[in-house]
Protein backbone atom coordinates (compact mmCIF):
# COMPACT_ATOMS: atom_id res chain seq x y z
CA UNK A 1 0.00 0.00 0.00
CA UNK A 2 1.00 3.10 -0.60
CA UNK A 3 0.79 5.89 2.31
CA UNK A 4 -0.17 9.10 1.73
CA UNK A 5 -1.25 12.43 3.42
CA UNK A 6 -3.84 14.75 2.19
CA UNK A 7 -3.22 18.53 2.70
CA UNK A 8 -4.96 21.07 2.25
CA UNK A 9 -6.41 24.31 4.06
CA UNK A 10 -10.40 23.48 3.07
CA UNK A 11 -12.45 20.48 4.25
CA UNK A 12 -14.56 20.09 1.23
CA UNK A 13 -11.29 20.05 -1.24
CA UNK A 14 -9.35 17.16 1.37
CA UNK A 15 -12.84 14.99 1.28
CA UNK A 16 -12.83 15.35 -2.17
CA UNK A 17 -9.05 14.40 -2.90
CA UNK A 18 -9.93 11.46 -0.21
CA UNK A 19 -12.83 10.12 -2.21
CA UNK A 20 -10.57 10.74 -5.68
CA UNK A 21 -8.08 8.49 -4.15
CA UNK A 22 -10.18 6.40 -3.02
CA UNK A 23 -10.57 4.85 -6.74
CA UNK A 24 -7.55 3.50 -6.08
CA UNK A 25 -7.39 0.78 -3.78
CA UNK A 26 -3.47 0.68 -3.61
CA UNK A 27 -3.26 4.10 -2.29
CA UNK A 28 -3.90 4.62 1.60
CA UNK A 29 -5.07 7.87 3.04
CA UNK A 30 -3.14 7.92 6.42
CA UNK A 31 -3.66 11.85 7.90
CA UNK A 32 -5.62 14.47 6.43
CA UNK A 33 -3.73 18.11 7.69
CA UNK A 34 -5.73 21.55 7.42
CA UNK A 35 -1.94 23.45 7.30
CA UNK A 36 1.65 22.82 7.58
CA UNK A 37 2.03 22.84 11.43
CA UNK A 38 0.13 19.79 11.50
CA UNK A 39 1.86 18.02 8.95
CA UNK A 40 4.94 18.81 11.10
CA UNK A 41 3.24 17.12 13.79
CA UNK A 42 1.89 14.14 12.04
CA UNK A 43 4.25 13.36 9.73
CA UNK A 44 5.82 10.61 12.19
CA UNK A 45 3.10 8.78 13.15
CA UNK A 46 1.36 8.11 9.61
CA UNK A 47 4.78 7.70 7.80
CA UNK A 48 3.61 9.00 4.23
CA UNK A 49 5.49 7.87 1.09
CA UNK A 50 3.46 10.43 -0.40
CA UNK A 51 1.92 14.06 0.56
CA UNK A 52 -0.82 15.18 -1.56
CA UNK A 53 -0.32 18.93 -0.82
CA UNK A 54 -1.92 22.09 -1.58
CA UNK A 55 0.56 25.38 -2.41
CA UNK A 56 -1.40 27.55 -0.37
CA UNK A 57 -1.73 26.78 3.39
CA UNK A 58 -2.46 29.16 6.48
CA UNK A 59 0.55 29.09 9.33
CA UNK A 60 3.60 28.01 7.44
CA UNK A 61 3.87 27.75 3.67
CA UNK A 62 4.50 25.05 1.48
CA UNK A 63 7.77 25.35 0.63
CA UNK A 64 9.08 25.94 4.01
CA UNK A 65 7.44 23.47 5.90
CA UNK A 66 8.96 20.98 2.93
CA UNK A 67 12.34 22.28 4.37
CA UNK A 68 11.82 21.23 8.00
CA UNK A 69 11.30 17.68 7.30
CA UNK A 70 14.05 15.74 7.96
CA UNK A 71 13.10 13.06 5.36
CA UNK A 72 10.36 14.61 2.98
CA UNK A 73 8.35 12.07 1.59
CA UNK A 74 7.51 12.04 -2.46
CA UNK A 75 5.26 15.35 -3.03
CA UNK A 76 2.46 16.06 -5.28
CA UNK A 77 1.22 19.81 -5.35
CA UNK A 78 -2.14 20.42 -5.78
CA UNK A 79 -2.73 24.02 -7.34
CA UNK A 80 -5.84 25.86 -8.50
CA UNK A 81 -4.09 28.40 -10.55
CA UNK A 82 -0.22 29.08 -9.68
CA UNK A 83 1.51 26.22 -12.04
CA UNK A 84 4.42 28.84 -12.43
CA UNK A 85 4.75 27.87 -8.32
CA UNK A 86 5.11 24.23 -9.57
CA UNK A 87 7.26 24.43 -12.42
CA UNK A 88 10.60 24.52 -10.54
CA UNK A 89 9.38 21.30 -9.45
CA UNK A 90 7.59 19.54 -12.33
CA UNK A 91 11.15 19.41 -14.00
CA UNK A 92 12.67 17.58 -10.83
CA UNK A 93 10.06 13.98 -11.34
CA UNK A 94 7.84 15.71 -8.89
CA UNK A 95 4.07 16.11 -10.20
CA UNK A 96 1.38 18.57 -9.85
CA UNK A 97 -2.25 18.58 -10.30
CA UNK A 98 -4.80 21.49 -11.42
CA UNK A 99 -7.76 21.57 -9.54
CA UNK A 100 -10.24 20.80 -10.16
CA UNK A 101 -8.52 17.43 -9.91
CA UNK A 102 -9.46 15.02 -13.09
CA UNK A 103 -9.15 11.58 -12.00
CA UNK A 104 -7.58 10.45 -15.61
CA UNK A 105 -4.97 13.07 -14.93
CA UNK A 106 -4.57 11.91 -11.15
CA UNK A 107 -4.30 8.37 -12.12
CA UNK A 108 -1.11 9.65 -14.24
CA UNK A 109 0.26 11.28 -11.14
CA UNK A 110 -0.24 8.14 -9.01
CA UNK A 111 1.73 6.13 -11.53
CA UNK A 112 4.64 8.37 -11.37
CA UNK A 113 4.80 8.10 -7.88
CA UNK A 114 4.70 4.53 -8.06
CA UNK A 115 7.90 4.46 -10.68
CA UNK A 116 9.25 6.73 -8.06
CA UNK A 117 8.81 5.14 -4.86
CA UNK A 118 10.52 2.34 -7.04
CA UNK A 119 13.69 4.01 -6.98
CA UNK A 120 15.88 4.44 -3.45
CA UNK A 121 14.32 6.95 -1.24
CA UNK A 122 17.92 9.15 -1.36
CA UNK A 123 17.98 9.93 -5.38
CA UNK A 124 14.51 11.42 -4.19
CA UNK A 125 15.00 13.05 -1.58
CA UNK A 126 17.98 14.90 -2.91
CA UNK A 127 15.87 15.79 -6.12
CA UNK A 128 13.46 17.12 -3.85
CA UNK A 129 16.14 19.20 -1.73
CA UNK A 130 17.98 20.25 -4.62
CA UNK A 131 14.38 21.83 -6.16
CA UNK A 132 13.75 23.74 -2.68
CA UNK A 133 17.11 25.20 -2.56
CA UNK A 134 16.97 26.55 -5.88
CA UNK A 135 13.00 27.09 -5.20
CA UNK A 136 13.38 29.02 -2.06
CA UNK A 137 15.57 31.94 -2.56
CA UNK A 138 16.53 33.30 1.00
CA UNK A 139 15.95 32.43 4.27
CA UNK A 140 12.78 30.80 6.04
CA UNK A 141 10.19 32.77 6.95
CA UNK A 142 9.19 30.80 9.74
CA UNK A 143 10.96 27.58 11.59
CA UNK A 144 9.31 24.76 13.49
CA UNK A 145 10.03 24.08 16.84
CA UNK A 146 8.46 22.10 19.65
CA UNK A 147 7.28 23.52 23.11
CA UNK A 148 6.90 20.23 25.01
CA UNK A 149 4.68 18.41 22.51
CA UNK A 150 3.04 21.27 20.75
CA UNK A 151 5.06 23.01 17.80
CA UNK A 152 5.64 26.40 17.20
CA UNK A 153 6.51 28.31 14.42
CA UNK A 154 9.62 31.16 15.16
CA UNK A 155 10.63 33.67 13.05
CA UNK A 156 14.44 33.82 12.18
CA UNK A 157 14.53 37.15 13.65
CA UNK A 158 13.51 35.72 16.99
CA UNK A 159 15.67 33.65 17.57
CA UNK A 160 19.08 34.30 19.18
CA UNK A 161 20.81 31.03 19.12
CA UNK A 162 20.42 27.32 18.22
CA UNK A 163 22.57 25.29 21.08
CA UNK A 164 23.41 21.17 21.48
CA UNK A 165 22.38 20.65 25.21
CA UNK A 166 22.25 17.45 26.39
CA UNK A 167 22.05 15.96 22.82
CA UNK A 168 19.29 17.67 21.96
CA UNK A 169 19.57 20.91 19.73
CA UNK A 170 17.31 24.02 20.96
CA UNK A 171 16.57 27.28 19.23
CA UNK A 172 16.99 30.19 21.96
CA UNK A 173 14.84 33.13 21.87
CA UNK A 174 15.77 35.83 24.49
CA UNK A 175 13.53 33.89 27.10
CA UNK A 176 12.55 30.80 25.67
CA UNK A 177 13.98 27.48 24.89
CA UNK A 178 12.14 25.39 21.84
CA UNK A 179 14.03 21.47 20.66
CA UNK A 180 13.96 20.57 17.82
CA UNK A 181 15.15 16.92 15.95
CA UNK A 182 16.62 18.63 13.58
CA UNK A 183 20.43 18.10 13.61
CA UNK A 184 22.37 21.63 14.05
CA UNK A 185 23.77 21.32 10.62
CA UNK A 186 20.76 21.04 8.90
CA UNK A 187 19.65 24.37 10.70
CA UNK A 188 23.26 25.56 9.80
CA UNK A 189 22.02 25.42 6.12
CA UNK A 190 18.39 26.33 6.79
CA UNK A 191 19.57 29.56 8.59
CA UNK A 192 22.66 30.86 7.07
CA UNK A 193 20.73 32.96 4.62
CA UNK A 194 18.73 34.26 7.37
CA UNK A 195 22.22 35.69 9.34
CA UNK A 196 23.09 33.13 10.91
CA UNK A 197 26.71 32.09 11.51
CA UNK A 198 28.00 28.49 12.76
CA UNK A 199 30.50 29.26 15.96
CA UNK A 200 31.09 26.21 17.34
CA UNK A 201 30.88 22.43 16.99
CA UNK A 202 27.33 22.71 19.03
CA UNK A 203 26.53 26.23 18.44
CA UNK A 204 24.67 28.88 15.72
CA UNK A 205 24.17 32.19 16.13
CA UNK A 206 21.96 34.91 14.61
CA UNK A 207 24.87 37.61 14.32
CA UNK A 208 21.62 40.43 14.20
CA UNK A 209 21.67 39.81 17.97
CA UNK A 210 25.54 39.13 18.57
CA UNK A 211 26.55 42.68 20.41
CA UNK A 212 30.00 41.97 21.27
CA UNK A 213 32.94 39.73 20.98
CA UNK A 214 35.30 39.34 23.80
CA UNK A 215 38.63 37.56 24.14
CA UNK A 216 38.82 34.07 26.04
CA UNK A 217 41.19 31.54 27.14
CA UNK A 218 44.00 30.74 24.46
CA UNK A 219 42.95 32.14 20.97
CA UNK A 220 38.99 31.52 21.59
CA UNK A 221 36.65 34.02 21.69
CA UNK A 222 32.92 34.81 23.15
CA UNK A 223 30.21 36.60 21.33
CA UNK A 224 27.78 38.29 24.22
CA UNK A 225 23.90 37.99 23.02
CA UNK A 226 21.46 40.78 23.21
CA UNK A 227 19.90 39.24 26.13
CA UNK A 228 23.72 39.26 27.99
CA UNK A 229 24.08 35.30 27.24
CA UNK A 230 27.89 34.38 26.65
CA UNK A 231 28.22 31.57 24.05
CA UNK A 232 32.06 30.48 23.44
CA UNK A 233 33.16 30.73 19.97
CA UNK A 234 36.03 27.54 18.95
CA UNK A 235 39.37 28.50 17.47
CA UNK A 236 38.72 27.51 14.12
CA UNK A 237 35.43 29.66 13.58
CA UNK A 238 36.50 32.59 15.33
CA UNK A 239 37.91 34.02 11.72
CA UNK A 240 34.58 33.16 10.04
CA UNK A 241 32.44 35.08 12.58
CA UNK A 242 34.85 38.14 12.78
CA UNK A 243 34.79 38.74 8.81
CA UNK A 244 30.77 38.41 8.66
CA UNK A 245 30.81 40.50 12.29
CA UNK A 246 32.74 42.87 10.11
CA UNK B 1 22.53 84.52 -18.66
CA UNK B 2 18.97 83.93 -20.67
CA UNK B 3 19.86 87.10 -21.82
CA UNK B 4 23.02 86.66 -23.18
CA UNK B 5 21.60 83.54 -24.54
CA UNK B 6 19.19 85.24 -26.32
CA UNK B 7 21.48 87.59 -27.83
CA UNK B 8 24.08 85.24 -28.86
CA UNK B 9 21.16 83.22 -30.57
CA UNK B 10 19.75 85.97 -32.19
CA UNK B 11 23.07 87.31 -33.59
CA UNK B 12 23.72 83.90 -35.44
CA UNK B 13 20.05 83.56 -36.85
CA UNK B 14 20.20 87.24 -38.14
CA UNK B 15 22.36 86.69 -40.41
CA UNK B 16 20.24 83.67 -41.77
CA UNK B 17 17.00 85.47 -41.60
CA UNK B 18 18.76 88.42 -43.41
CA UNK B 19 19.29 86.08 -46.06
CA UNK B 20 15.71 84.92 -46.36
CA UNK B 21 14.73 88.51 -46.35
CA UNK B 22 16.63 89.40 -49.21
CA UNK B 23 15.46 86.94 -51.08
CA UNK B 24 12.06 87.57 -50.51
CA UNK B 25 12.12 91.20 -51.16
CA UNK B 26 14.36 91.08 -54.18
CA UNK B 27 11.76 90.79 -56.90
CA UNK B 28 9.92 93.24 -55.39
CA UNK B 29 12.40 96.28 -55.91
CA UNK B 30 13.86 97.06 -58.49
CA UNK B 31 16.76 98.84 -56.18
CA UNK B 32 17.35 97.42 -53.05
CA UNK B 33 17.07 99.10 -49.85
CA UNK B 34 20.51 99.19 -47.85
CA UNK B 35 19.62 97.08 -44.90
CA UNK B 36 18.84 94.23 -47.09
CA UNK B 37 22.34 92.72 -46.95
CA UNK B 38 23.38 91.92 -50.64
CA UNK B 39 26.86 92.83 -50.07
CA UNK B 40 28.79 91.14 -47.58
CA UNK B 41 29.67 93.89 -45.63
CA UNK B 42 26.09 95.00 -45.11
CA UNK B 43 25.01 91.49 -44.22
CA UNK B 44 27.79 91.38 -41.89
CA UNK B 45 27.38 94.66 -40.28
CA UNK B 46 23.46 95.07 -40.13
CA UNK B 47 21.90 91.04 -39.96
CA UNK B 48 23.79 90.52 -36.99
CA UNK B 49 22.55 93.43 -34.80
CA UNK B 50 19.40 93.51 -36.02
CA UNK B 51 18.84 90.21 -35.39
CA UNK B 52 19.78 90.40 -31.68
CA UNK B 53 17.54 93.18 -31.98
CA UNK B 54 14.74 91.15 -32.64
CA UNK B 55 15.41 87.93 -30.62
CA UNK B 56 15.61 89.59 -27.53
CA UNK B 57 13.03 92.35 -27.77
CA UNK B 58 10.63 89.20 -29.04
CA UNK B 59 12.31 87.14 -25.96
CA UNK B 60 11.07 89.85 -23.69
CA UNK B 61 7.45 89.90 -24.85
CA UNK B 62 7.07 85.88 -25.50
CA UNK B 63 9.64 84.74 -23.17
CA UNK B 64 9.35 86.94 -20.39
CA UNK B 65 6.39 89.07 -20.16
CA UNK B 66 3.40 87.09 -21.76
CA UNK B 67 4.30 83.88 -19.30
CA UNK B 68 4.11 86.38 -16.50
CA UNK B 69 0.65 87.66 -17.99
CA UNK B 70 -0.47 84.23 -18.34
CA UNK B 71 0.71 82.48 -14.90
CA UNK B 72 -0.77 85.84 -13.03
CA UNK B 73 -4.29 85.83 -15.20
CA UNK B 74 -4.54 82.42 -16.48
CA UNK B 75 -6.59 83.37 -18.98
CA UNK B 76 -8.01 80.86 -21.76
CA UNK B 77 -8.96 80.75 -25.04
CA UNK B 78 -9.42 83.84 -26.88
CA UNK B 79 -7.85 85.67 -24.42
CA UNK B 80 -5.39 83.81 -25.04
CA UNK B 81 -5.21 84.23 -28.86
CA UNK B 82 -6.01 87.69 -28.26
CA UNK B 83 -2.65 88.52 -25.82
CA UNK B 84 -0.51 86.26 -28.08
CA UNK B 85 -1.73 89.08 -31.27
CA UNK B 86 -1.15 91.82 -28.62
CA UNK B 87 2.61 91.37 -27.92
CA UNK B 88 3.01 90.17 -31.67
CA UNK B 89 2.01 94.19 -32.43
CA UNK B 90 3.55 95.18 -29.13
CA UNK B 91 6.86 93.59 -30.58
CA UNK B 92 6.52 95.06 -34.26
CA UNK B 93 5.93 98.69 -32.76
CA UNK B 94 9.08 98.32 -29.94
CA UNK B 95 11.35 97.20 -32.95
CA UNK B 96 10.03 99.55 -35.60
CA UNK B 97 10.52 101.86 -32.83
CA UNK B 98 14.20 101.01 -31.34
CA UNK B 99 15.54 100.18 -34.47
CA UNK B 100 17.13 103.20 -36.26
CA UNK B 101 15.62 104.59 -39.21
CA UNK B 102 17.34 104.73 -42.76
CA UNK B 103 20.09 102.27 -42.80
CA UNK B 104 17.55 99.58 -41.20
CA UNK B 105 14.12 100.95 -41.56
CA UNK B 106 14.61 103.88 -44.48
CA UNK B 107 11.75 104.52 -46.62
CA UNK B 108 12.01 101.86 -49.09
CA UNK B 109 11.89 99.10 -46.11
CA UNK B 110 8.71 101.44 -44.51
CA UNK B 111 6.78 101.10 -48.56
CA UNK B 112 7.33 97.45 -48.07
CA UNK B 113 6.83 96.90 -44.45
CA UNK B 114 2.97 96.12 -44.69
CA UNK B 115 4.52 93.08 -47.09
CA UNK B 116 7.13 91.81 -44.65
CA UNK B 117 4.00 91.97 -41.69
CA UNK B 118 1.91 90.19 -43.90
CA UNK B 119 4.45 87.40 -44.20
CA UNK B 120 5.35 87.21 -41.12
CA UNK B 121 1.83 87.02 -39.71
CA UNK B 122 0.93 84.16 -42.13
CA UNK B 123 4.80 82.11 -40.92
CA UNK B 124 3.13 82.85 -37.36
CA UNK B 125 -0.50 81.81 -37.91
CA UNK B 126 1.16 78.74 -39.58
CA UNK B 127 3.51 77.86 -36.73
CA UNK B 128 0.38 78.81 -34.45
CA UNK B 129 -1.90 76.29 -36.38
CA UNK B 130 0.82 73.53 -36.85
CA UNK B 131 1.39 73.23 -32.80
CA UNK B 132 -2.08 73.45 -32.32
CA UNK B 133 -2.76 70.57 -34.30
CA UNK B 134 0.58 68.84 -32.64
CA UNK B 135 -1.51 69.46 -29.00
CA UNK B 136 -4.38 68.07 -30.29
CA UNK B 137 -2.69 64.71 -31.23
CA UNK B 138 -0.75 64.64 -28.11
CA UNK B 139 -4.30 65.06 -26.30
CA UNK B 140 -5.50 62.24 -28.12
CA UNK B 141 -3.35 60.09 -27.92
CA UNK B 142 -2.52 60.59 -23.83
CA UNK B 143 -6.51 60.40 -23.92
CA UNK B 144 -6.16 57.13 -25.56
CA UNK B 145 -3.44 55.88 -23.42
CA UNK B 146 -5.90 56.27 -20.56
CA UNK B 147 -8.47 54.80 -21.99
CA UNK B 148 -5.82 51.86 -22.25
CA UNK B 149 -5.17 52.23 -18.58
CA UNK B 150 -8.38 52.16 -17.08
CA UNK B 151 -8.48 48.49 -19.51
CA UNK B 152 -5.43 47.47 -18.65
CA UNK B 153 -5.88 48.04 -14.63
CA UNK B 154 -9.13 46.63 -15.12
CA UNK B 155 -9.57 44.22 -12.55
CA UNK B 156 -11.25 40.70 -13.17
CA UNK B 157 -12.40 37.86 -11.09
CA UNK B 158 -9.07 36.90 -9.89
CA UNK B 159 -8.33 33.42 -11.90
CA UNK B 160 -7.39 31.57 -8.30
CA UNK B 161 -10.42 32.14 -6.77
CA UNK B 162 -11.95 31.42 -9.79
CA UNK B 163 -10.60 28.32 -10.00
CA UNK B 164 -10.53 27.65 -6.62
CA UNK B 165 -14.23 27.88 -6.59
CA UNK B 166 -14.62 25.39 -9.63
CA UNK B 167 -13.13 22.94 -7.38
CA UNK B 168 -15.83 23.27 -4.67
CA UNK B 169 -18.31 23.16 -7.14
CA UNK B 170 -16.51 20.10 -8.46
CA UNK B 171 -16.06 18.76 -4.92
CA UNK B 172 -19.47 19.44 -3.86
CA UNK B 173 -21.72 18.41 -6.52
CA UNK B 174 -21.99 14.61 -5.02
CA UNK B 175 -22.18 15.00 -2.01
CA UNK B 176 -24.04 18.30 -1.48
CA UNK B 177 -25.93 19.06 -5.04
CA UNK B 178 -27.76 21.88 -3.40
CA UNK B 179 -25.20 23.39 -1.96
CA UNK B 180 -22.97 22.98 -5.20
CA UNK B 181 -25.95 24.87 -7.21
CA UNK B 182 -26.04 27.70 -4.96
CA UNK B 183 -22.48 28.34 -5.38
CA UNK B 184 -22.74 27.80 -9.60
CA UNK B 185 -25.78 30.80 -8.95
CA UNK B 186 -23.22 32.94 -7.13
CA UNK B 187 -20.40 32.33 -9.46
CA UNK B 188 -22.85 33.46 -12.34
CA UNK B 189 -23.65 36.46 -10.26
CA UNK B 190 -20.39 37.08 -9.99
CA UNK B 191 -19.45 36.57 -13.89
CA UNK B 192 -22.29 38.53 -14.81
CA UNK B 193 -21.54 41.54 -12.78
CA UNK B 194 -17.95 41.21 -13.94
CA UNK B 195 -19.03 41.13 -17.92
CA UNK B 196 -21.07 43.63 -17.22
CA UNK B 197 -18.58 46.32 -15.80
CA UNK B 198 -15.80 45.15 -18.22
CA UNK B 199 -17.68 48.19 -20.30
CA UNK B 200 -18.89 50.53 -17.63
CA UNK B 201 -15.84 52.88 -15.55
CA UNK B 202 -17.71 53.62 -12.10
CA UNK B 203 -20.79 51.62 -10.67
CA UNK B 204 -22.97 51.89 -7.87
CA UNK B 205 -21.63 51.22 -4.84
CA UNK B 206 -24.53 48.97 -4.08
CA UNK B 207 -23.81 46.66 -7.10
CA UNK B 208 -20.09 46.45 -5.95
CA UNK B 209 -21.54 45.28 -2.57
CA UNK B 210 -24.23 42.70 -3.83
CA UNK B 211 -20.62 41.40 -5.80
CA UNK B 212 -18.90 41.10 -2.75
CA UNK B 213 -21.49 39.57 -1.27
CA UNK B 214 -21.60 36.50 -3.92
CA UNK B 215 -17.90 36.25 -3.42
CA UNK B 216 -17.93 36.46 0.47
CA UNK B 217 -20.64 34.00 0.42
CA UNK B 218 -18.35 31.70 -1.99
CA UNK B 219 -15.89 31.89 0.12
CA UNK B 220 -17.36 30.78 3.32
CA UNK B 221 -18.17 27.77 1.52
CA UNK B 222 -14.45 27.20 1.65
CA UNK B 223 -13.36 28.73 4.84
CA UNK B 224 -16.01 27.41 6.83
CA UNK B 225 -15.91 28.53 10.33
CA UNK B 226 -12.85 30.19 9.59
CA UNK B 227 -13.63 33.26 8.29
CA UNK B 228 -16.55 35.55 9.70
CA UNK B 229 -18.01 39.08 8.46
CA UNK B 230 -19.90 41.92 8.33
CA UNK B 231 -20.68 43.86 5.11
CA UNK B 232 -21.91 47.20 5.42
CA UNK B 233 -26.33 48.15 4.68
CA UNK B 234 -26.83 48.19 0.75
CA UNK B 235 -29.19 51.01 1.79
CA UNK B 236 -27.00 53.52 2.94
CA UNK B 237 -24.83 53.69 -0.40
CA UNK B 238 -27.49 55.72 -2.99
CA UNK B 239 -25.41 58.05 -4.93
CA UNK B 240 -22.22 56.17 -4.01
CA UNK B 241 -20.29 55.23 -7.46
CA UNK B 242 -17.08 53.86 -7.66
CA UNK B 243 -14.72 52.26 -10.18
CA UNK B 244 -16.25 48.76 -11.31
CA UNK B 245 -14.60 45.96 -9.52
CA UNK B 246 -12.99 47.99 -6.55
CA UNK B 247 -14.50 46.65 -3.43
CA UNK B 248 -14.22 42.90 -3.83
CA UNK B 249 -10.46 42.54 -4.67
CA UNK B 250 -10.20 44.86 -1.11
CA UNK B 251 -12.35 41.96 0.68
CA UNK B 252 -10.30 39.17 -1.42
CA UNK B 253 -6.71 40.81 -0.13
CA UNK B 254 -7.85 40.71 3.41
CA UNK B 255 -9.02 37.27 3.61
CA UNK B 256 -6.45 35.95 1.19
CA UNK B 257 -3.37 37.46 2.58
CA UNK B 258 -4.53 38.16 5.94
CA UNK B 259 -7.17 35.31 6.79
CA UNK B 260 -6.59 32.82 4.82
CA UNK B 261 -3.21 32.66 6.48
CA UNK B 262 -4.27 32.58 10.01
CA UNK B 263 -4.46 29.30 11.54
CA UNK B 264 -7.96 29.97 13.31
CA UNK B 265 -8.89 32.48 10.42
CA UNK B 266 -10.25 35.76 11.42
CA UNK B 267 -12.92 38.48 11.03
CA UNK B 268 -13.31 41.19 7.84
CA UNK B 269 -15.77 43.81 8.54
CA UNK B 270 -16.53 46.66 5.43
CA UNK B 271 -18.10 49.65 6.56
CA UNK B 272 -19.65 52.35 4.78
CA UNK B 273 -19.38 56.12 6.08
CA UNK B 274 -20.61 59.11 4.44
CA UNK B 275 -20.23 62.74 5.52
CA UNK B 276 -21.95 65.84 3.19
CA UNK B 277 -20.50 64.75 -0.12
CA UNK B 278 -17.94 62.95 0.74
CA UNK B 279 -17.95 59.00 1.60
CA UNK B 280 -15.21 56.54 2.87
CA UNK B 281 -15.00 53.18 2.98
CA UNK B 282 -13.36 50.62 5.31
CA UNK B 283 -12.12 47.04 4.92
CA UNK B 284 -10.20 46.08 8.14
CA UNK B 285 -9.41 42.30 8.90
CA UNK B 286 -7.07 40.33 10.91
CA UNK B 287 -3.57 39.35 9.81
CA UNK B 288 -0.67 37.14 10.87
CA UNK B 289 1.31 39.37 13.56
CA UNK B 290 4.63 40.87 11.41
CA UNK B 291 7.01 43.06 12.30
CA UNK B 292 8.08 43.75 8.82
CA UNK B 293 4.95 44.58 7.41
CA UNK B 294 4.17 48.35 6.57
CA UNK B 295 1.24 50.11 4.72
CA UNK B 296 3.64 51.27 1.83
CA UNK B 297 4.11 47.48 0.83
CA UNK B 298 0.47 47.23 -0.03
CA UNK B 299 1.06 49.93 -2.79
CA UNK B 300 3.64 47.65 -4.82
CA UNK B 301 3.44 47.87 -8.35
CA UNK B 302 0.51 45.20 -9.51
CA UNK B 303 -0.67 44.94 -6.16
CA UNK B 304 -4.81 44.77 -6.33
CA UNK B 305 -4.38 48.20 -4.19
CA UNK B 306 -2.34 50.17 -6.49
CA UNK B 307 -4.58 48.85 -9.20
CA UNK B 308 -7.49 50.59 -7.12
CA UNK B 309 -5.62 53.36 -6.34
CA UNK B 310 -4.52 54.50 -10.28
CA UNK B 311 -8.22 53.58 -11.23
CA UNK B 312 -9.62 56.02 -8.52
CA UNK B 313 -7.15 58.42 -9.61
CA UNK B 314 -8.13 58.46 -13.55
CA UNK B 315 -11.98 59.00 -12.79
CA UNK B 316 -11.62 61.58 -9.16
CA UNK B 317 -8.18 62.53 -9.64
CA UNK B 318 -7.31 64.01 -6.02
CA UNK B 319 -10.81 63.46 -4.82
CA UNK B 320 -10.34 60.45 -3.88
CA UNK B 321 -7.83 58.18 -2.06
CA UNK B 322 -7.01 54.68 -0.93
CA UNK B 323 -4.63 54.58 2.54
CA UNK B 324 -3.46 51.68 4.17
CA UNK B 325 -3.20 52.15 8.35
CA UNK B 326 -2.16 49.06 10.78
CA UNK B 327 -3.59 49.60 13.93
CA UNK B 328 -2.06 46.64 15.69
CA UNK B 329 0.40 44.60 14.45
CA UNK B 330 -2.26 41.92 13.88
CA UNK B 331 -5.07 44.29 11.84
CA UNK B 332 -5.33 46.03 8.18
CA UNK B 333 -7.25 49.09 7.46
CA UNK B 334 -7.68 50.04 4.05
CA UNK B 335 -9.61 52.83 3.29
CA UNK B 336 -11.26 54.19 -0.17
CA UNK B 337 -12.57 57.61 0.27
CA UNK B 338 -14.56 59.76 -2.88
CA UNK B 339 -17.19 62.08 -3.55
CA UNK B 340 -20.32 60.98 -2.74
CA UNK B 341 -23.28 62.48 -5.54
Amino acid sequence: MIRCLIVDDEEIAREHMARLLSAHPEIGVTYKASNGIEVLQRIEDSKPDVIFLDIEMPGLTAFDMLAQLRHPPMIVFATAYDKYAVDAFEANAIDYLLKPIQPARLAKAIEKVRATLARPREEYESILRRALSEFRAGPPAKVAARRGRRIVLLSPKEILYVRIEDEIVFLHSANERFATDRTIAELEELLAPAGFCRISRSAIVNLAHAQELLPWSSGTWKVKLSNNTELEVSRERARELKSRLG
Amino acid sequence: MALLQVALFGAMVGPLIGLFFGWLILPAVAQPPQWVPFTLRGWLVFAAPAGTMYSLVFYSVFGLAIPYICRRYQPSGAARWLLGLTGWTAALLILTAILPNGEWFGEAVRARSIRILMTMTILFVLIGMFRAALDRAKAQRAAAEARAQVKALQAQINPHFYFNTLNTIYALIPVDPTAAQRTVGLLADMSRHAFASAQSDLVPLAQELDFANAYLEIEKVRLGDRLQCKMPDAANVEGIHVPALSVQPLIENAIRHGIARRLDGGKVSVEVERSGTRFSLTVMNDCEPSAERSADTFFRGGHALDNIRERLRLHYGDRASVTVTLPQPDAVVVTVAGPAQ
